[in-house]
């Protein structure tokens, strides 16, 4: 058993209180010194809910088999990155700023800088979930 | 990659998920390798061999190209 999975498996529940707690004083700190624009509640919460989306993942990971797991790198591999060409191609025949705006429009829109790291991050998961549910057909 | 893990299953009358459970992977996996679309790891053809008490190459068949 690799040292990942005996981390994972050896009481669980202990090991995600001690993540949790890190995650928590890791916030604390943060929060006192984020910039103005991001809320301190926000700030408070991305960490832990940031971590505990990791450890389910890293869980996740142990969990399946390997055709998963081969579903899940060539989903990443081919899908994530066409995913972002497409967003990029958008941008350059002019259509993403548009999208991108209308996307996040709203009272609460969040930074222009931080629309681009999102609308970067969407366009690779659309583009990972077209290919892994492409890999499953193909392979059923 | 072909195979006769179909055949076997059915010779011992198990379901597609009862296979599955025997080799803790999905049952999606087990029909992907059954229709020669997903090739196992070597570890995962030892466990199926293992099960049918026969040798990897006995279920198996690698056409070269």
């Amino acid at each position: 058993m690799s040292p990942w999975k005996k981390w994972v498996s050896r009481s669980a529940l202990q090991r995600v209180l001690v993540v949790l707690s890190i995650l928590f004083l890791a916030a604390r700190l943060t929060a006192n010194t984020a910039p103005e624009n991001i809320s301190y509640a926000v700030t408070l919460l991305a960490w832990p809910i940031g971590g505990a989306l990791v450890l389910t993942l890293a869980l996740y990971w142990f969990r399946i088999d390997e055709a998963a797991r081969e579903a899940q790198k060539w989903a990443w591999y081919w899908g994530g990155p066409a995913g972002f060409l497409i967003l990029l191609v958008l941008f350059i025949i002019g259509v993403g700023d548009g999208l991108v705006e209308r996307v996040f429009a709203g009272p609460n829109a969040v930074t222009p800088r931080l629309q681009g790291a999102m609308a970067g991050f969407l366009a690779q998961i659309a583009g990972f979930i077209f290919a892994w549910t492409a890999w499953w057909i193909k392979k059923r | 990659m072909k195979n006769n893990l179909r055949v076997l299953r059915a010779e011992r009358n198990w379901s597609q998920a009862e296979l599955a459970n025997r080799l803790d992977v999905s049952r999606q996996t087990v029909n992907a390798i059954e229709n020669g679309k997903f090739d196992p790891s070597l570890p995962l053809a030892f466990d199926i061999a293992d099960l049918f008490n026969l040798k990897i190459e006995e279920i198996f068949d690698h056409e070269k190209k």
